[in-house]
């Protein structure tokens, strides 16, 4: 049986035109408020235990429908049936008060998250330590740095016992290892059978947690289907609005903006000769001039590899999950990607070079499968080739 | 549609809850106040000393024992503006309540209602020091709880509707605040409500909150019960108050997240 069932949702806002709260000098103008469609149409089901992404741009959806399936908001029509705890992690932070101390804070958010409160004492020293805050809970809150806060807000939130998950877009608190703590956390649910729906920019999140994704447009679901499916044909529509360049000689496609600018992408093999041959085990590093024509605050740097055979993606790695900051481009520059070891089958590949805008907006320049690359068949066949040794007593 | 958990447990959560939150709110009006929740007595103290001095030395009264009198009126409507007011803006500043799920909406003006009800409570031990100096603690203030349950469901009641009607009108706030500074000179608190002209007299019939000060002052002051009829009418107008506004709100807080 499905946990979540969504059969023709559609959430209408009025809009007043200045946005302000109403008083009543601007009632007399309440006709002339604008409507609109913030969902319609929406069937989902979701199953026990099962996790859906929803993907899409701002103002698609998203956020709209887990306030529906969170039940804080009423659909217009259609109906919602959600069978379980909810428990949102929608916005953190909420509700937290600077005075009081670290363990008030998590009492309280531990309480507005649905634990009673002998429920909520007895997890508080779980969620000390997830949020590695054990020495600083009796401090007043206002000592802590924004992370410190973010760490806390999110333990509290995810220790009150969820059967249904939703998370809006805030898989990105405090630091890389506090994140990739928060994952594993996060598998660790799904693996006990608690159903989750995120929603996230960062498509690699998506990849990683989801089963299934929704891609929204529009207050609609476009396209519904298998995660990675769903996120590779969100990645090339998001390419589609953008205007095509001149391909690369090799071939391929190319898109983008055209702020910053390839110029030329190297593939070195271990001893930094360049080439387009490389052993299925590596190690490799891809070098790539740029050059941005005007200033930009932040960029995101990405490479992936496809096999020409089968399509299948090799690889996929960009600057913003691996937690690199790229800072201001400005003129002409170098970047280079180290692959350390790889395990590739041998065969025929192209990568795809990409720089996108810091928030993943669009690409300011996109060569897809522009640069063939030939790995050689390791010694022994099979699609893996893991680094192994046997040991006999 | 959610499907809710039993009753008894969305009881049991909505009222730790509620004490949770109550509690935090009290804690957090006196932190960091050197003389703490003493404070919450501060307010009416002061304004039974200047009321106390107009209307025995400036305008004398001559109602007998008029400091018992005047506080007993002064910390009950206190606890009705304060209450009041507070639980009509309660959604509106309480923002992140009402994007929490899972959350009991009506918590929220609750939560308001019973924190300003603390003030009262911590007011009650002084109003039993003056009649332990004055003409003494009758049986009767064993109906006090009585009365003040009353007070709570008529405020509820209120709180409840205004709150709802001040998410989509934030006039309501504002209009709230003009009424209740009337409402301490239209409701017989330094005065008595003898002393109103007959044909006025039908506004005091209609106050609740007037009679609940007479209440009051029969069974702490006067030493003695209500009369029987008209106080089980105040019990059912109070009662009635706060179903029908718990059903208003229960109406219309579905739609909150959309209006603010």
């Amino acid at each position: 049986m499905s946990e979540i069932e969504v059969h023709q949702v559609g959430k209408r806002y009025r809009l007043s035109s200045t946005g302000m709260p109403r008083t009543l000098q601007t009632l007399p103008e309440r006709t002339s408020r604008i409507e609109q469609w913030a969902l319609r149409d929406v069937d989902l089901s979701v199953a026990r235990g099962e996790t859906v992404g929803l993907i899409g741009r701002n103002g698609s959806g998203k956020s709209t429908l887990l306030r529906v399936l969170a039940g804080i908001t009423r659909p217009t029509c259609g109906r919602v049936v959600v069978r379980g705890r909810v428990h949102g992690l929608l916005s953190l932070g909420e509700g937290l008060h600077p005075l009081l101390s670290g363990e008030e804070n998590a009492f309280t958010t531990a309480i507005l998250a649905g634990l009673t409160r002998r429920e909520a004492r007895r997890r508080l020293p779980d969620i000390a330590a997830f949020a590695e805050l054990e020495e600083h809970m009796d401090q007043p809150l206002r000592t802590f740095s924004a992370g410190m806060r973010l760490r806390l807000a999110f333990s509290a939130a995810i220790h009150a016992n969820p059967e249904i998950l939703l998370i809006d877009e805030i898989l990105s608190v405090g630091d890389l290892r506090f994140q990739e703590k928060c994952f594993v956390y996060l598998q660790q649910l799904q693996s006990s059978g608690v159903t989750i729906v995120l929603a996230s920019h960062e498509l690699a999140q998506i990849l990683r947690l989801s089963q299934r994704a929704v891609w929204m447009a529009d207050g609609q679901v476009r396209h519904i289907g298998e995660a990675a499916e769903v996120v590779e044909r969100y990645e090339q529509a998001m390419n589609e609005g953008v205007p095509a360049r001149e391909p690369w000689p090799e071939g391929g496609s190319r898109h983008g903006t055209g702020e910053v600018e390839v110029v030329k992408v190297r593939i070195l093999d271990g001893d930094g000769m360049e080439t387009n041959v490389i052993g299925g085990t590596g190690p490799m590093t891809v070098e790539i001039d740029f050059m941005a024509h005007q200033a930009v605050p932040d960029a995101i740097f990405g490479v992936s590899a496809h096999a020409l055979s089968d399509g299948v993606r090799a690889f996929d790695l960009n600057t913003r999950a691996d937690g690199h900051v790229v800072g201001s481009l400005e003129g002409p520059g170098t970047i280079r990607l180290h692959l350390d070891r790889m395990n590739l089958e041998g065969g025929s590949y192209r990568l795809d070079v990409g720089i996108y805008e810091a928030k993943w907006a669009f690409p300011y320049d996109y060569l897809w499968q522009a640069f063939p690359l030939e790995v050689q068949p390791r010694e022994r066949p099979g699609r893996q080739g893991p680094p192994h040794r046997w040991a006999l007593e | 549609m959610e499907t809710a958990p039993p009753l008894p447990t969305r009881l049991r959560y909505g009222s730790d809850l509620v004490l949770h939150l109550v509690g935090r709110e009290f804690r957090l009006r006196y932190r960091r106040a050197l003389f703490g929740w003493l404070w919450a007595i501060g307010s009416p103290l002061a304004r039974l000393l200047v009321f106390a001095f107009v209307f025995t030395k400036v305008l004398p009264l001559g109602i007998p024992n008029y400091p018992v009198f005047l506080f007993t009126g002064l910390i009950a409507w206190s606890w009705f503006q304060g209450g009041v007011a507070s639980a009509t803006s309660s959604a509106v500043d309480g923002r992140d309540l009402v994007f929490r799920p899972g959350l009991p909406r009506a918590a929220i003006p609750i939560v308001s209602v019973l924190t300003d009800g603390l003030d009262y409570l911590a007011a009650l031990p002084v109003l039993a020091l003056f009649l332990i100096i004055g003409d003494g603690i009758s049986f009767t203030v064993l109906a006090l709880p009585v009365v003040m349950l009353l007070q709570l469901l008529l405020m509820l009641g209120l709180g409840f509707a205004l709150c709802a009607a001040n998410v989509y009108l934030r006039d309501v706030r504002l209009v709230v605040d003009i009424v209740m500074l009337l409402g301490f000179y239209v409701t017989p608190i330094f005065y008595r409500p003898e002393s109103v002209p007959e044909k006025y007299r039908l506004v005091l019939q209609l106050n609740p909150m007037a009679r609940l000060i007479a209440a009051y002052r029969d069974i702490l002051v006067a030493g003695r019960l209500p009369a029987a009829a008209p106080f089980l009418g105040l019990a059912a107008v109070c009662i009635a108050t706060c179903v029908a506004g718990y059903l208003i709100y229960r109406r219309a807080s579905p739609n909150f997240v959309d209006e603010l």
